[in-house]
């Protein structure tokens, strides 16, 4: 083990069912995964955890790497409301062997290494479609470089290759144009896709990162252990960051002395107790139903999409609608039997906040609910992608109701996918989303999973209409208007079989933490407890 | 006349030099001030009237109400500007005007508003928060600047954006951000012939040379009164068409709303607006009466408004244009036409000038550059000037200008000695 006291009143260990999907923190995709970056990895601008989750201080961003939010106020955002200035915050440093200032440099450099080819940020759709030159960038880097670049050829592209819209005054202060006012923009400037990147970073591609310890930090802990490989397990050892100074930082602390981070953790009964009787302080997360952290008679901070079916667009044996659509009127039939697993019902309320739900928002159509079983569908067969980690129980669920229903199904897992190289080979799977932001976050969920450009449209649904729509929604700063027109997106969607969504619920992951620990939650962490905040009081 | 009033009895200013002029202002004799644009410097007489009269009401035992509702200063300063007492307002700033006046409209979702990139915040945030509230729309016009604006071009811009829905053009009379100055009369004449409403920021208005608001032909004239009229800050004047001349503006008047006053009834209406050069009503008196007032600040921006008027405000113009048009010359001359975003057209010239002080053209939008610059020349050079910003047609960038403002305390000695060493720090920057 690490060298590093582990075992310490002020140490957390934290564990999780959940496997990594990438090692890297710039793109992380599940909660646990951003918990852990959240420590490691600075943005220029986040979000905070706060006590009261409805606190606005909980929703809107703060200023993190930047020294301020640009605002008309602090002669950072003009009338046009494109052109932000960001004047980076003195005395932050990356945690090498000799620390180093964060540059304007750095904050480019994150930019472009959304980009990155093979390797682009799930988020890009959604980037490109507001910073200028982003999507030049883009489309020069597909032009320039192969899809198996090397990290050295991305590189030196990326400094030969300017992004119009990024212009670097000085090593502390850069401008960031939007390519039109965008009600979103500093919420997008909150994602880890973007975080800003030393120059050491350039060794690799995002997501190509193998062992952590050899990640430069920029915030409160760096990793010091990481050992992964052993059946899906992976553990790291963080301590404190000597290079972090807190003067510097305004929602992070080194309260604790060290994090332990398991993934892919078995944690039973026992180890619960174990790890109860070695007196070491723990931070649990687990699979199951949701649970409530807010009152009941209250309308919750906002929804999640804990699980929809995703259709495989491109090929697949699903590619039509009329196909889709006696999967979805099959699985909203069989919603009854979701209930006896804990799930919620298929319902108009559930969709209603898929629709838009703003001031002005239309109601429209619930799901096409109509005959479960189609004579000619039973003999279909259907080649399903189980995920691997949370979502295994609810997809293992839908494929049953669909067999019951007369379809067959053969089941593929994400892991035998990627060994197979088979990943077009499959017709439906389900994914998740939890909003990466509290308020006008309708494009994190329609453009960022329908959108035909997006990467993380991984059923390559494409539609003309809907990416005009959701254009449209994009450049509008009428909140009305946007909310309009998200609605008519989300119609769209619906009316189209898109997707099938399958449980919309509450925001609210399942955890236990010590009850020696104290800590703020995050809203954009699917209410998980904000780590970098975390206090610990004697036993 | 209540014993607030003070007039300004030195009858020596109708006659006084410029120099024995700059000698009636509060300044630093080592401060070269080119920042009207942004606050004016008061008049010793207009300090010591705003601190007598405060001193006077402190603790007193007479109606506070009364005098608070600044009638004489009003009618005086509505004489001025051509137009009566029943349509001045004395308030605090033209934010607070524009927001009591596009607030006061009747405006409904679907209804349109034209505007431009050029305006204050206060406008636009005023504008998105009515967008907000009821839906409306706005058509915000990006400005020509430099040798592209011209007054055909303004109108023609505006023109082109009306549609049947369009209620209102809100416009600043001269921008801040390059001191255009907008052909006001022109475009109050195109909004008349569609029945659009005209509201105008003239914060920078008041005080700059003579002007006649009913001749402008608005519905509404939002100004400061801290800026060219030099005027205490927190004092403003608001002008509210409150009666139909139609050989300046035919339309009828338009519904409004006095929100924020004590003197609109608490059960029925006031009278219906008029439709003829009587008034019905006095719409300034709806407004000037929101509760308790600063006796004082009415009585100093009274008082500076006197002062003007005994200098002269024609006279005043004149001055300031001559020094207006030197230092936007001595810019040309340091700097090279190119660089000026203010307008050559003459017509639309204010005594405002704004350039591009940087040879590089992508130090137009270095803000940082421009920060350094300005605190450059006001640390080491005691030369106070503002940059500004503003879009440009076709320019995905935010630029950034540095500008001048004079006023009748400048001199032209001044003015040459401040624009050389601008040409001088900036070469340094450059």
């Amino acid at each position: 083990m690490s060298a590093v006291e582990t075992g310490a009143e002020d140490s957390l260990h934290c564990s999780y069912p959940t496997r990594v999907h990438t090692f890297d923190p710039t793109r992380a995709k599940s909660g646990p995964e951003r918990q852990f970056g959240r420590l490691v990895c600075r943005q220029l601008f986040v979000h905070r955890g706060d006590t009261n989750i409805r606190s606005w201080r909980a929703v809107e961003p703060v200023a993190d790497l930047a020294a301020e939010v640009p605002s008309t106020y602090n002669m950072g955002l003009g009338a046009s409301h494109r052109a932000h200035v960001v004047h980076l915050r003195p005395g932050v440093q990356w945690g090498l062997a000799v620390p180093r200032q964060v540059t304007a440099a750095d904050v480019l450099r994150g930019f472009q290494r959304a980009c990155a080819p093979g390797h682009e940020a799930p988020s890009l759709a959604m980037l490109t479609d507001t910073i200028r030159g982003l999507a030049e960038f883009r489309a020069s880097v597909d032009a320039e470089l192969a899809p198996d670049a090397s990290a050295r050829d991305f590189a030196q592209f990326c400094r030969a290759t300017p992004i119009e819209g990024i212009i670097v005054l000085n090593e502390n202060t850069l401008i960031v144009e939007a390519k039109r006012p965008t009600l979103e923009f500093v919420n997008l400037l909150t994602l880890p896709e973007i975080a800003p990147t030393p120059a050491e970073h350039e060794a690799f591609l995002p997501g190509q990162v193998d062992d952590l310890t050899s990640w430069c930090s920029n915030g409160p802990f760096r990793v010091v252990q990481h050992d992964h490989g052993w059946h899906g397990r992976d553990i790291r050892v963080l301590a404190r960051n000597g290079a972090w100074d807190p003067e510097t930082d305004p929602v992070r602390t080194t309260n604790a002395r060290t994090f332990t981070f398991t993934f892919g953790a078995e944690h039973g009964a026992e180890a619960r107790s174990e790890a109860q009787h070695l007196g070491i302080r723990s931070y649990r997360e687990s699979h199951g139903p949701n649970r409530a952290r807010e009152p009941a008679d209250q309308q919750p901070v906002a929804w999640a999409v804990g699980g929809y079916l995703v259709f495989n667009h491109s090929g697949g044996r699903l590619s039509d609608r009329a196909d889709r659509a006696m999967v979805g009127n099959t699985l909203a039939a069989a919603q009854r039997a979701r209930l006896g697993h804990g799930f919620p019902p298929l319902s108009g309320d559930a969709l209603y906040p898929l629709r838009g739900d703003g001031p002005g928002a239309e109601q429209t159509d619930t799901y096409p609910v109509g005959e479960p079983i189609i004579e000619a569908a039973v003999t279909r067969q259907l080649v399903a992608l189980t995920p691997v980690g949370e979502l295994a129980e609810l997809a293992e669920a839908c494929w049953q109701e669909l067999e019951a229903a007369g379809w067959k199904v053969d089941r593929l897992t994400t892991a035998d996918a990627d060994k197979a190289g088979a990943i077009r080979e499959w017709d439906m799977t389900v994914d998740s989303w939890v909003p990466s932001w509290l308020q006008h976050h309708e494009r994190d969920l329609y453009q960022r999973l329908f959108s035909g450009d997006s990467p993380a449209n991984i059923g390559r649904y494409r539609s003309d209409h809907c990416d005009r729509l959701i254009q449209a929604a994009t450049a509008t700063v009428d909140p009305r208007q946007a909310a309009r027109l998200w609605s008519q997106v989300s119609a769209w969607l619906v009316e189209d079989c898109a997707f099938i969504p399958l449980l919309v619920r509450p925001l609210g992951s399942v955890w236990e933490l010590d009850p020696a620990v104290r800590s703020p939650l995050l809203p954009t962490l699917d209410l998980r407890p904000d780590l970098a905040q975390a206090s610990f009081s004697s036993a | 006349m209540t014993d607030t009033w003070v007039q300004a009895a030195d009858l020596t200013l109708p006659t006084a030099s410029w120099d024995e002029l700059r000698a009636i202002f509060s300044l630093d004799e080592t401060v070269t001030h080119l920042n009207t644009g942004t606050i004016g410097a008061m008049p010793y007489a207009v300090l010591e009237v705003n601190d007598r009269v405060t001193r006077e009401w402190t603790g007193g035992l007479r109606d506070v109400y009364a005098p608070s509702m600044y009638t004489e200063h009003r009618e005086a300063i509505a004489a001025a500007h051509g137009v009566d007492g029943d349509e001045i307002v004395i308030g605090h700033n033209a934010t607070e005007a524009v927001a009591r006046v596009i607030h006061g409209l009747s405006l409904h979702a679907g209804d349109e508003v034209v505007t431009t990139t050029q305006e204050c915040y206060s406008v636009l945030s005023n504008l998105n928060l009515l967008r907000n509230r009821f839906g409306i729309t706005i058509n915000t016009l990006t400005l020509p600047v430099g040798s592209a604006a011209t007054a055909d071009k303004i109108v023609e811009m505006f023109e082109d954006a009306i549609t049947p829905q369009t209620k209102v053009f809100a416009f600043a009379g001269i921008t801040l951000w390059t001191g255009t100055l907008l052909p006001i009369r022109r475009l109050c004449d195109l909004a008349q012939q569609h029945g659009i409403i005209t509201v105008v920021d003239g914060a920078l208005m008041p005080g700059m040379r003579e002007w006649n608001f009913r001749e402008l032909g608005p519905d509404f004239m939002c100004c400061s009164g801290s800026k060219y009229q030099c005027g205490p800050l927190g004092t403003g004047i608001t002008y509210i068409r409150n009666k139909v001349f139609p050989e300046h503006n035919p339309t009828p008047l338009p519904e409004f709303w006095p929100i924020i006053s004590t003197w609109y009834p608490m059960i029925g209406s006031p009278p219906p607006r008029t439709t003829t050069n009587v008034e019905s009503c006095n719409m300034g008196d709806y407004l000037q009466s929101a509760g308790s007032a600063s006796i004082s600040l009415g009585a100093a921006i009274g008082m500076a408004s006197s002062m003007w008027d005994q200098i002269g405000r024609q006279r005043i113009g004149q001055r300031v244009t001559e020094l207006g048009e030197f230092a936007r010359e001595r810019v040309g001359e340091y700097f090279g036409e190119a660089s000026i975003f203010s307008p050559g057209e003459p017509a639309l010239r204010s005594p405002l000038t704004a350039w591009a002080p940087f040879r590089k053209e992508r130090d137009a939008w270095n803000l940082d550059l421009m920060n350094e610059y300005v605190n450059r020349l006001s640390v080491d050079h005691k030369i106070w000037v503002r940059w500004t910003e503003f879009e440009i047609p076709d320019s995905p960038h935010q630029h950034y200008a540095v500008r001048v403002s004079p006023h009748i305390f400048n001199s032209f000695d001044e003015i040459d000695r401040a624009i050389e060493a601008m040409s001088t720090v900036a070469g340094e920057l450059s």
